[in-house]
């Protein structure tokens, strides 16, 4: 589904590397940890794959398609990925529902359509009741809930998740979990993970290990 | 919701920046509501006064720029202009700003030839009109006679001159209601201008057309060399007044424009530099660049175009209460148009996007990672 | 004073010819452009009316009146007559005065019925006790001999030249003149007069300016301001740049010829 080839990330003119020469894939409908010490690249290697991150050199593939043939990489973002955040980022001023119905704005259809299909996400994530609570009242869980239904709300192939359970306790870890693993279920969307968390990559597919920039060869497993 | 909600949604989260900056745009767009109407309010009431005299033509000195046109002797000329073609009535005046009693404010002190068209527009609440050329009567335009307390029967010194207050009148036009209006005969005799005019007032026949009134100026202006004939709406946009206030109003209209696309352009600035990460999350999320510029022109729009609704109201107040200051009365006029609120709607619109492209295209021009990885 | 005369002439100047005028960078001389000033003021006939007021070092206000001055300028003659226009106390008292043919200044006043109430007072007199002065009014320095050029200077905010008038001629009320003249509008922008001891009698400044129908500048608006701290505020309110002369205007003149005399004929 994805195919990295040879990509470096350079910041402030070279000075910095993110990224130094990777080549990984990722199959459809596969579960995917990346794991690693803080500063070895993995927040960027998700950003590469998302488009939000430009490579300096190499080139992504996404279904055959290189990025650097994208003409339009918001749309791109918007028919294939999903994105879920440690820090959730929700908008304070929006209830739960219209954080997730703000993922469609500008998209074609009805907009009472969107709506509709955001409050059947959110109530089979659960959160059926807490549908016009703003975020401060939420718990860390039913935040990152909300966040994971904003990243369903445009059908993605492959969901992006950076640290999702990076600031939730054990109970919410453990929530947050059994909805991706039932949505993995359901939908076959692929995912790549970001973790330091073993009860996450636990349950991928895969596990890859970063290290300066780099994947440590050998390292990587199935399970 | 949609795009417009959520932006309405982001001006809501922050109400005291929002009306602040809603109240500079709404002081900005008042003080062009309010001039620009009374700029046109001069103009309207010369205007009126001019058609309701039943004036179709006026013969006037002809003088440079920003100059006055000095007072002509009336004789000659008016028996030549009383020769051309479809001409009824050739009718002396003389205006004057002079101040009525001691300590009063000048006023306009205009002499018309007795029992000449221009007195039939004149509606008379009280008294009566001169009853002859030379006696010392005079008529107060109803603006006049409340500003200098008088009353029909009281008599009144102008230039030296007692005169007896014979009658108040309304008039269509604002000018003349704060006017005193005598006999051409007596206005020459107290200004020491025997004969003497500044304007000749032209009414024509039923038959006359537009061609008969170019022919009428073309006429003037090649066999009566220093003289000029103009329409009396020409004569109107020629006024110095006119022309002042318009040109304040201009200016006006663009210092506040400008101020007013400052004001949205910085609230925008700081709106956006405070909401980096929100903005990186939404092109994450997917979200089109030109979709982030339309949520951002619309909340500076909907700023403006808020400020645009207010200032109207208050400018319409701020002229209204102007029309009512003593020193202003009978002065002023503030005209509003349908047309005229909707321009100032539609300049409205035009700071708003002006003041809220730049941040706008800002906006949509960040990157996403590093957007979201701003504290 | 010189408001009469700069008012009044300054309507006048709009008659004399443009070529008068000086025309370019170079200064003009100080005897051209006293020469200019003289003929700034020729005309056939004008009339300015004016309202007077003035507060004195006290703070106090003094009532206003108003004035008509009519005058007529040329090579041969400078009359002017100046009549009161209201409060009542002045209506029917007026002033005549000329330039006679050696040079001085002839002052009548007289009252509603000429030729009985009528009476040659000094020149330097002040018009119905205020500020005004006649000779101020028909500026006799212009036609001295010496005209000395004092320099450049400004005069709130504005370019002007400096002119010192100075005569020995007979008996002059005021023997020295400096006038600080623009030469474009042929005005002078500050006038002051002083004494044979070189004292500062009185200071003329043109406040506001106007544009006359042949496009010439006027004085709108001048101040005088006395030694004893008196200000004499002076507003043209109207005028007639085009007036029309009759055999009565300076009637009070002749009938008052040409014998130095207290009374007619
Ligand atoms: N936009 C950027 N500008 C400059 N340097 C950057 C930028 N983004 C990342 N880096 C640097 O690149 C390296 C990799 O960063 P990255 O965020 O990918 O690490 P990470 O593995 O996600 O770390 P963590 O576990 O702490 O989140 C770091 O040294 C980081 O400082
Ligand atoms: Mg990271």
């Amino acid at each position: 589904m994805v195919r990295i080839e040879n990509v470096a990330l350079h910041f402030d003119d070279g000075k910095t590397t993110a990224l130094n020469g990777i080549s990984a894939t990722v199959e459809e409908g596969e579960f995917v940890a990346i794991v690693g010490p803080s500063g070895c690249g993995k927040s960027s290697l998700l950003n590469v794959i998302g488009t939000l991150e430009r490579p300096t050199t190499g080139e992504v593939y996404f279904r055959c398609q290189p990025y650097s043939n994208i003409a339009d990489a918001s749309l791109f973002r918007r028919q294939h990925f999903g994105f879920i955040f440690q820090s959730f980022h929700l908008i304070p001023t929006l209830s739960a529902l219209d954080n997730v119905v703000v993922a469609t704005i500008g998209c074609p259809g009805p907009a009472r359509e969107h709506t509709q299909r955001a409050r059947q996400l959110l109530a089979q994530l659960g959160l059926r009741d807490r549908i016009d609570h703003f975020p401060r009242t939420m718990s860390g869980g039913e935040r990152q809930r909300v966040a994971i239904a904003r990243a369903l709300i445009n059908n993605p192939d492959l969901i992006l998740a950076d640290e999702p359970t990076g600031s939730l306790d054990s109970v919410s870890t453990e929530q947050v979990l059994g909805v991706i693993s039932e949505i993995r279920q359901q939908r076959g969307i692929s995912i790549v993970v970001v973790t330091h968390d073993p009860e996450v990559s636990g349950r991928a597919d895969r596990v890859v290990s970063m290290r300066d920039g780099k994947i440590e060869p050998g390292k990587e497993y199935r399970q | 919701m949609n795009l417009f909600g959520f932006a309405l949604g982001n001006l809501y989260r922050r109400p005291a920046r929002s009306s602040l900056t809603i109240a500079a745009i709404s002081l900005g767009v008042a003080s062009i509501v309010a001039l620009t109407s009374i700029a046109w309010g001069f103009e309207a009431s010369w205007q009126r006064a001019n058609d309701a005299r039943g004036t179709d033509l006026i013969v006037t000195r002809l003088a440079s720029e920003n100059a006055m046109p000095s007072p002509f002797l009336a004789d000659k000329l008016q028996a030549t202009l009383k020769g051309y073609p479809h001409v009824q009535e050739v009718v002396g005046l003389l205006s004057e700003m002079l101040s009525v009693g001691d300590n009063a404010p000048p006023v306009f002190v205009f002499g018309w030839e007795y029992r000449s068209y221009l007195w039939q527009h004149l509606r008379l609440i009280d008294g009566h009109l001169p009853a002859n050329d030379t006696d010392a009567d005079i008529v107060l335009g109803s603006l006049a006679a409340e500003l200098l307390h008088k009353k029909v029967g009281d008599s009144v010194e102008i230039e030296g001159r007692q005169f007896l207050i014979r009658g108040i009148f309304d008039s269509p036009a604002v000018v003349e209601n704060g006017a005193v209006v005598m006999t051409l005969t007596l206005a020459q005799q107290i200004t020491d201008k025997p004969g003497k005019v500044n304007i000749l007032n032209i009414k024509l026949d039923d038959h006359a057309s537009d061609s008969v009134i170019d022919d009428f100026k073309t006429r003037v202006r090649e066999t009566l060399p220093g003289y000029l004939a103009i329409t009396s709406g020409e004569l109107v946009r020629k006024n110095a007044v006119v022309r002042i206030s318009k040109a304040m109003s201009n200016a006006t209209t663009l210092i506040a424009s400008l101020v007013g696309a400052l004001v949205v352009f910085n609230t925008m600035l700081m709106s956006i530099n405070e909401r980096t990460r929100e903005i990186g999350l939404l092109l994450a999320l997917g979200w089109q660049r030109q979709t982030i510029v339309k949520l951002i022109v619309s909340e500076s729009v909907v700023l403006s175009l808020a400020g645009g609704l207010a200032g109207i109201l208050i400018g319409i107040a701020i002229a209204g209460g102007l029309e009512h200051v003593e020193l202003m009365r009978g002065k002023i006029e503030a005209v509003f148009s349908m047309p005229f609120l909707i321009a100032i709607l539609g300049l409205s619109v035009v700071l708003g996007v002006a003041g809220g492209l730049y941040p706008a295209l800002k906006a949509a021009r960040m990157l996403p990672s590093q957007a979201l990885r701003q504290e | 004073m010189r408001f009469i005369a700069s008012a009044v002439l300054a309507l006048l100047a709009t008659l004399a010819g443009q070529s008068y005028g000086a025309d370019g960078s170079d200064l003009p001389s100080p005897a051209a452009l006293a020469e200019t000033m003289m003929l700034a003021r020729y005309s056939a006939g004008f009339e300015a009316r004016m309202r007077i007021s003035s507060v004195g070092p006290d703070g106090k206000q003094s009532t206003p009146f108003k004035v008509a001055v009519v005058g007529q300028i040329d090579s041969q003659r400078e009359r002017l007559a100046i009549s009161g226009i209201s409060p009542p106390s002045i209506r029917d008292h007026s002033y005549a005065a000329e330039r006679t043919a050696d040079g001085r200044i002839r002052v009548i006043e007289y009252g509603a019925r000429l030729p009985a109430d009528l009476l040659e007072i000094e020149p330097t007199t002040r018009v119905f006790d205020s500020a005004l002065v006649v000779w101020d009014m028909l500026a006799p320095w212009w036609h001295w001999p010496k005209q000395i050029s004092g320099g450049v200077d400004h005069v709130d905010g504005r370019d002007c030249q400096n002119i010192r008038s100075v005569t020995n001629a007979g008996t002059p009320p005021i023997p020295e003149v400096v006038s600080c003249v623009d030469a474009k509008t042929r005005l002078p922008w500050r006038t002051q007069l002083f004494d044979r001891q070189h004292i500062l009698l009185r200071t003329i400044s043109t406040r506001r300016t106007m544009r006359m129908e042949s496009g010439a500048v006027a004085v709108r608006r001048l101040t005088i301001a006395d030694a004893d701290r008196t200000v004499t505020d002076v507003d043209v309110y109207s005028g007639d740049e085009h007036y029309a002369i009759s055999a009565a205007t300076f009637a009070a003149l002749d009938y008052a010829h040409p014998a130095a005399g207290q009374a007619a004929p």
